[in-house]
């Protein structure tokens, strides 16, 4: 274990602070306009236009089997890297700041967490960061646009 | 060459490199091949040819030696021997030098073939002179002579020695002396030294090699024996029979000398000397000049090669020396080409890392090659580039926020000289409802006094009503009363022109505080507006706050990717964070204030809504008070006329009595009226002194709200100022980044 610090870019679904590595983030913005798409499921919000990039949103509530709400002022939509998986975000409550945890303070999942049972994906959380208040929720998103594929696979069986 | 990979460009060096050294070891081959030949020819042909000549002459000097061993020998078989040796030494040289005659004739060096040809020719020469010497040195006739004379011509001589010592002793032991003893002594003397004298003649005889000599030799030698055959006879003094004895040996010494003599004339071994030290001598020196020339000709071959060598390997070494200086100065230029491709985009990939470390973006790296470097140089460039876009961005918001605050302050100011006019304004209608106040009370008290005074006329009144029953009795008391009455009325009349100036008075004022009371509306209803204006600003404010935190998030994501690099640009991001979530809170802090703002103002506006209702009641009350009082002023007049009446005609008391008693009833009826009025007036006064009173209270209210607006207003406008300042900061912070080509470079 190295003692380099990790970066977490935070946000907040439903009151509850979910985060992810900051280094899987390419970008935050308050773009909310979407274009749908017809037949998509639920978990998919539309299309959104970053500055001429079509990128494919996300709803990160509907991922994690939370209720959908309307889209607010604080509504950001977190752009991830190519490396996590090709063009798409999703879109947050509200976000929050970046925090800095050492990994001492980090523990890997387990399916016995208080929130386990809000959540629909347990596979989407790859790790429980303790901070000074509250409890920081890590999400995998590597998986996010996985649960998306099975849920059209499902669709098609 | 630029666009090449590095690999290629290391490669391509390599191979240039690896190329000059294949063109100079195999140019160093080359010449070396050429220096080996020329060391090959020096040793197998001129060397070859050297060690000939020098066997060459080995031989022939052997060949003399043993010539000259076989002539001085003087033993047969030893002679034989040298003799053999020679003529095998010289058939060898020969031998050598038809072989060396074809390795000449091989390489065909002009000189060579004929110095070879005449050193064969001097050896067939010598040769042949040397068969002579040795067939005559083989004879050996001399030493064969010597040998003779010196063993059987010196026993001969010692055997007539002994027998001439026997006769000296036999004629010594005879002691007479006479002259044939005498004679015998000088015969024995003379045949004694003939005797000596034929070996060394015959010695002579053999050693010279002069024919005249021999001969006079061989004649001495017969005169010798002469003389012995003569002296014989006297010397044996006539002993007979060694006279036999010696004739004997002298016969055989004749034998001897005659052999001696033979032999001697032969003269082999001095013939074969002679012609050893003369005619060979020649035949050698030819054949040793011969040696020489030969030898100095192959010396010349060899210093000639060797000269070549020499050149050869001179000129192999210029040839290395140039082709490898070749080979460093080409690898040297495509070496610094090669160095330069790399370091010079190097440098200015690393100058433009370095001003954007010293926070100028505008510099571009300007590289139109597609290798490793220009790759670089391209994502150097789309750094610099997105860098430029975030503080860009950064700038643009933080000049808006900048513009917000300076609206803000410039609607804050307004609002604060609002507000301080507000102030100022509700200050006079304070001093104005004090005024007022004080007015009112003044006519309260003349309110008073008038009821006082009224009271007194309705007593008088009623006195003069009982009184005027009784007018004779009481007419000067009548006339008493009528000038008290007439001072009365006198006094009413003063004092009713007082109540109306002093109504007057608190009515204009009213009227004051009734405009400034809408006027201070007016500028609280302006100041209620520019809080809205203000809500509206800071709304701006906070979504540039909220804008300018997502870049800077967004900008501590980029710089949290870009790793180690991204850390100065971390630290930057993370300060502008802090500024936007402190612009957050000044424009919360702001809006709080503003919201205090108007709730001062919506109470103030409703204070002095009531303060103008009151006042709206005070001249209300000054107007009933001021027709009352207008109303008893007529009927004081109309008192005043009666009065004047009574005093003009007491004679028409009588007649006028029963006028007097309806104008008393009237009078009577008008006092209770002005009592009735007096009553009203004070009744309004009094109103109108509360009213006053809670006009001023509520005056102070708003003076209070006006004050408390007014510091909410300072807050405001310091919010405002620290909003400024920290958009100045703002500025200041991404102000250090020169994203924009046209500006100054020391900005």
């Amino acid at each position: 274990m190295s003692d380099t610090p990790k970066l977490f870019c935070t946000f907040r679904l439903e009151g509850h602070l979910f985060g992810v590595d900051i280094l899987d983030v390419k970008e935050v913005t308050t773009e909310t306009t979407t274009t749908r798409i017809a037949h998509a499921p639920e978990e998919v919000r539309g299309l959104v236009n970053i500055r001429g990039h079509i990128y494919l949103a996300l709803d990160l509530r509907r991922l994690l089997g939370m209720p959908g709400t309307a889209i607010t002022g604080e509504t950001r939509l977190v752009l991830f890297k190519p490396t996590i998986g090709q063009a798409f975000g999703v879109f947050v409550d509200e976000i929050s700041e970046i925090h800095t945890a050492m990994s001492d303070r980090i523990e890997a999942y387990s399916a016995t967490d208080v929130l386990a049972s809000k959540l629909r994906r347990v596979d989407l959380i790859s790790a429980v960061c303790k901070l000074p208040d509250e409890l920081l929720v890590v999400l995998n998103p590597r998986r996010f646009l996985h649960i998306v594929e099975e849920r059209l696979e499902g669709n098609g069986e | 060459m630029k666009n090449f990979k590095l690999a290629t460009k290391m490669l391509l060096l390599s191979i240039v490199l690896m190329a000059s050294v294949l063109v100079v070891a195999y140019v160093a081959l080359d010449r070396l091949t050429l220096v080996n030949a020329q060391i090959q020819q020096l040793v197998n042909s001129t060397n070859a040819k050297a060690t000939q000549a020098a066997e060459i002459n080995i031989q022939f000097l052997a060949s003399v030696r043993s010539q000259k061993n076989a002539v001085i020998s003087s033993d047969d078989q030893e002679s034989k021997e040298y003799a053999t040796a020679s003529e095998a030494s010289l058939t060898q040289a020969q031998e050598l030098t038809a072989q060396l005659k074809q390795l000449v004739s091989k390489d065909a060096i002009a000189g060579q073939v004929d110095a070879v040809d005449a050193v064969d020719k001097s050896l067939n020469n010598v040769k042949q002179i040397n068969a002579d010497v040795l067939d005559l040195a083989l004879q050996n006739t001399n030493v064969k002579a010597k040998r003779l004379a010196l063993s059987d011509l010196q026993r001969q001589t010692e055997i007539l020695s002994a027998r001439f010592s026997a006769w000296v002793e036999k004629t010594a032991t005879s002691t007479e002396m006479n002259a044939d003893r005498t004679a015998q002594w000088k015969a024995l003397y003379t045949i004694n030294n003939a005797v000596s004298a034929v070996q060394i003649n015959a010695i002579k005889h053999n050693e010279t090699s002069i024919a005249d000599e021999m001969t006079i030799q061989e004649k001495t030698l017969a005169d010798l024996q002469d003389t012995i055959q003569q002296g014989l006879a006297v010397a044996s003094g006539g002993d007979a029979a060694s006279q036999i004895e010696v004739r004997a040996t002298l016969t055989d010494m004749q034998t001897t000398l005659t052999k001696v003599t033979g032999l001697s004339r032969l003269d082999t071994n001095n013939r074969s000397a002679a012609m050893s030290l003369v005619e060979a001598k020649v035949a050698n020196d030819e054949c040793v000049k011969q040696l020489a020339e030969l030898d100095k000709l192959l010396k010349a071959e060899a210093k000639a090669g060797r000269d070549t060598s020499e050149a050869v390997y001179q000129s192999a070494v210029w040839w290395i020396v140039g082709v490898m200086l070749a080979g460093i100065i080409l690898g040297g230029v495509i070496a610094y080409i090669v160095t330069q491709s790399v370091t010079r985009p190097v440098a200015e990939v690393r100058n433009l890392a370095q001003s954007m470390a010293g926070g100028d973006l505008r510099q571009r790296v300007q590289l139109k090659q597609t290798d490793e470097i220009g790759e670089l140089s391209d994502a150097t460039n789309s750094l610099a580039d997105s860098l430029t876009k975030i503080v860009t961005e950064i700038q643009r918001v933080s000049e808006g926020l900048g513009g917000s605050a300076a609206d803000l302050t410039g609607v804050s100011n307004q609002l604060l000289s609002q507000s301080e006019t507000a102030s100022l304004k509700s200050s006079s209608v304070a001093s104005a409802s004090e005024q007022l106040s004080s007015n009112i009370s003044t006519m309260a008290a003349a309110a008073e006094e008038m009821s006082v005074n009224v009271a007194s006329i309705s007593s008088a009144s009623e006195e003069m009503s009982v009184n005027v029953g009784t007018i004779s009795s009481a007419a000067e008391q009548t006339s008493v009363n009528v000038g008290v009455v007439s001072n009365a009325v006198g006094e009413i009349s003063n004092s009713f022109t007082d109540v109306l100036s002093d109504v007057r008075e608190g009515s204009r004022i009213a009227g004051d505080a009734s405009n400034m009371a809408d006027s201070a509306t007016a500028t609280i209803q302006t100041l209620s507006q520019s809080g809205t204006e203000i809500s509206k600003v800071t709304e701006t404010i906070k979504m540039i706050a909220l804008q300018t935190n997502l870049l800077a998030l967004n900008a501590t994501i980029e710089a949290t990717s870009a790793g180690e690099a991204g850390k100065g640009f971390a630290v930057v991001a993370h300060e502008i964070k802090e500024l936007a979530n402190q612009s957050a809170k000044a424009a919360e802090d702001i809006a709080r204030k503003i919201e205090g703002v108007q709730n001062d103002t919506r109470r103030a506006v409703q204070v002095i809504q009531s303060v103008s209702q009151i006042i709206k009641d005070i001249n209300a009350s000054s107007n009933r008070i001021s027709q009352s009082v207008e109303k008893q002023t007529r009927a004081a007049s109309m008192i005043s006329q009666n009065v004047g009446e009574a005093n003009r005609g007491v004679s028409e008391i009588a007649r006028s009595i029963a006028e007097v008693a309806k104008a008393a009833g009237d009078m009577s009826r008008n006092v209770a009226e002005a009592a009735r009025g007096a009553t009203d007036v004070s009744r309004n006064v009094n109103e109108a002194a509360k009213a006053a009173g809670g006009i001023s209270s509520d005056i102070h209210q708003v003076s209070a709200a006006s004050q408390s607006t007014n510091r909410s207003a300072s807050q405001v406008h310091d919010s405002a100022e620290r909003l400024d300042q920290i958009g100045k900061e703002l500025r200041k912070l991404v102000g250090k980044f020169k994203v924009r080509k046209d500006e100054a470079s020391d900005e």
